[in-house]
């Protein structure tokens, strides 16, 4: 649904996006990953036909942005970062007002019918001047989904709701994702584990990883993570615990646990629990650590690349 | 087309949700309505003391009136589209629009027209004083008729005004277009019916000169607009340009020589109505003119909003 290739886009001489190449099929949710600047809000301003690429091509539903823009914009929804409203009309004449620029007929009931989908239906003749941020943010989404779009492009879909607003506009996503392309951006990273089937991860204008959320863990991980918690003299414990064969970059966490690694295969944690009482500890907690996607993230988008270990002792 | 349409129709129900409209329609019919006041009271006071009515006296006419209603135009019509498309970009909402399925020219002339509806019924509350005038001026027993028509058009803004204030938008344009139509049929008949009254031909010429004006006016300060992202810079760009353009270059007309003072006496937008549709001339060139200041207007504005789309 979703076709770019070798996408480039100059703002003057700085260079937002460059060579961008990705796809996304109907029926998956795309997350696109980066921090602030990267190129996100660029790409989806392209892909939504509202400014051309420097270079490069992208299609949308079988349609160029640039030559075919209307055809484009019939079939796709958008909501922008900013979730621009008329704070002077009430959410169901704004809808309406939306719908009857698509041509859709009955837009009156249309526009109810979306209030509806995201849960505003007691707020519509509200002017969106009075609503709260997530209530404003709803509305947007029902602006976007108002003409039942087959491509759907969401600027930072939750960013400003409350966390029961937050669940409700990831459960509408994740619904529309079932039929239709989604593809949304975000930095909140738990959020695209939560909802994407596919996550970009874009830095500087490039992409530099792009792969399930799932796959991504396993291919930076490259072995298995222990946190260790334990009642005792917690001094000793490292010392301890590197004497175990196999039990590898054995290190103390910053909630009072200690952590450390072992190949993939060579399971050494049944050892490692018999060495910790063994030695007259108390063993509270023992448990696995995956790489979260925001340490996946700072990895893949860290600009000098520094051993792995000083990293996480940063953390 | 029909994007045309509603654009124009929620940029007519906006002008109704914000207080700078209803300042500026205030403005308008205060000062109007106070020197229509004033000649008219002047008009009956010599004419009383000059034995009459019909006397030396020339006739009072609607000529005053719309020469007082273009001044009010250049002071308030940049006020009128300073927000159109300025106020989009600033909120973002410039966004929505263009990667909606709307073309530009669309989004340009939706505005243009929403802002032309909404001085078609500022218009439409003056109709009133020909009406006053022509029941003053007329010596023929029809008089009751006369009062009869001052009264269902009272009616008429009245049941306008209501709808407009209680939010029947599109009830209120078409009573307003009713009025319009009324009046203008009203006027051939009563020029032809009921004579002596006022001049309905000029009259009627003198409104479409208003309305071409109106129009023109429109044009060029939505196509300002849309050059700006701040409503103060695009209000007194556009105040500037319609000063231009009204009394400027006559002015220099007057310095100029031969052939320059001839471009410059064209270009003059006050002579074009103060000599000719405001006398009662209908000329094709000075219909031409305006309309190719408004497709000027309309045409700079589209291709600013569409300039956002080059690479």
């Amino acid at each position: 649904m979703i076709r770019v290739e070798n996408l480039t886009k100059d703002y003057g001489s700085r260079r937002a996006i460059s060579n961008l190449n990705f796809e996304a099929e109907q029926g998956e949710v795309v997350g696109f990953l980066g921090p602030n600047g990267a190129g996100k809000t660029t790409t989806m301003r392209i892909l939504t036909g509202y400014m051309p690429p420097t270079d490069g091509t992208a299609t949308v539903a079988g349609y160029d942005v640039v030559n075919e823009s209307l055809e484009v914009r019939r079939r796709v929804g958008y909501v922008p970062e900013t979730v621009p409203l008329y704070t002077d009309m009430t959410a169901v004449d704004y809808l309406e007002f939306m719908a009857d620029l698509r041509h859709i007929p009955n837009s009156k009931d249309r526009a109810h019918d979306t209030l509806k989908m995201v849960g505003l239906e007691n707020r519509a003749e509200s002017y969106i001047g009075s609503l709260s941020k997530g209530m404003r943010q709803r509305v947007g989404l029902a602006q976007a989904l108002i003409h039942q779009p087959e491509v759907l492009i969401l600027d930072e879909p939750t960013i400003g709701l409350d966390p029961a607003q937050v669940v409700e506009v990831r459960n509408v996503i994740k619904d529309i994702g079932k039929q239709r392309t989604v593809l949304l951006s975000t930095h909140i990273l738990s959020e695209a584990q939560q909802i994407c089937d596919r996550v970009l991860i874009i830095n500087k204008g490039k992409i530099v990883a792009e792969d399930t959320p799932e796959n991504l863990q396993a291919r930076l991980t490259g072995s298995e993570r222990v946190a260790l918690m334990v009642r005792g003299e917690m001094d000793e414990l490292p010392k301890i615990l590197s004497k175990i064969k196999g039990v590898q970059h054995v290190e103390p966490r910053p909630d009072g646990s200690v952590e450390f690694q072992f190949a993939p295969g060579q399971d050494v944690r049944p050892e490692v629990a018999r060495t910790v009482i063994k030695s007259g500890y108390d063993l509270l907690e023992m448990r696995p650590v995956g790489m979260s996607l925001e340490e996946i993230f700072l990895e893949l988008t860290r600009e000098d690349k520094p051993a792995r270990r000083k990293d996480r002792g940063e953390r | 087309m029909r994007n045309v349409w509603v654009i124009a129709r929620r940029e007519y129900n906006q002008y109704f949700s914000t207080p700078v409209s209803y300042a500026v329609a205030f403005a308008m019919l205060l000062i109007v309505g106070l020197i229509f006041a004033l000649t008219f009271f002047g008009a009956y006071q010599s004419a009383f003391q000059g034995g009459g009515l019909g006397g030396s006296s020339p006739a009072p006419d609607i000529k005053g009136i719309a020469g007082t209603f273009t001044f009010m135009l250049v002071l308030s019509i940049p006020a009128l589209t300073m927000r159109l498309i300025s106020d989009e970009n600033r909120m973002g909402t410039l966004e929505l629009l263009l990667t909606a399925p709307v073309q530009d020219w669309e989004l340009i002339v939706g505005k243009w027209l929403g802002g032309l509806l909404f001085l078609f019924t500022v218009l439409a509350v003056t109709l009133i004083y020909p009406v006053i005038l022509n029941i003053y001026e007329t010596t023929d027993p029809n008089l009751q008729w006369q009062v009869l028509s001052l009264i269902i058009l009272s009616i008429a803004l009245v049941a306008m005004f209501w709808n407009l204030v209680i939010g029947k938008r599109m009830e209120a344009l078409i009573i307003l277009l009713g009025i319009w139509v009324v009046a203008i049929v009203a006027g051939i008949l009563l020029y032809y019916l009921i004579i002596p009254g006022i001049d309905w031909g000029l009259t009627c010429s003198s409104y479409l000169g208003l309305i071409l004006v109106s129009a023109a006016f429109l044009g060029l300060g939505v196509g300002i607009s849309s050059l700006f992202s701040n409503q103060v810079a695009a209000f007194f760009v556009t105040l500037g340009v319609f000063i231009f353009f009204w009394w400027m270059f006559g002015f220099i007309s007057q310095f100029a020589q031969g052939s320059a003072s001839d471009i410059f006496t064209y270009l003059d937008m006050g002579a074009h109505f103060n000599n000719n549709l405001n006398g009662g001339i209908i000329n094709l060139s000075d219909i031409v003119y305006y309309l190719s200041l408004t497709a000027l207007g309309l045409f700079s504005g589209t291709v600013a909003v569409e300039s956002r789309r080059w690479s």
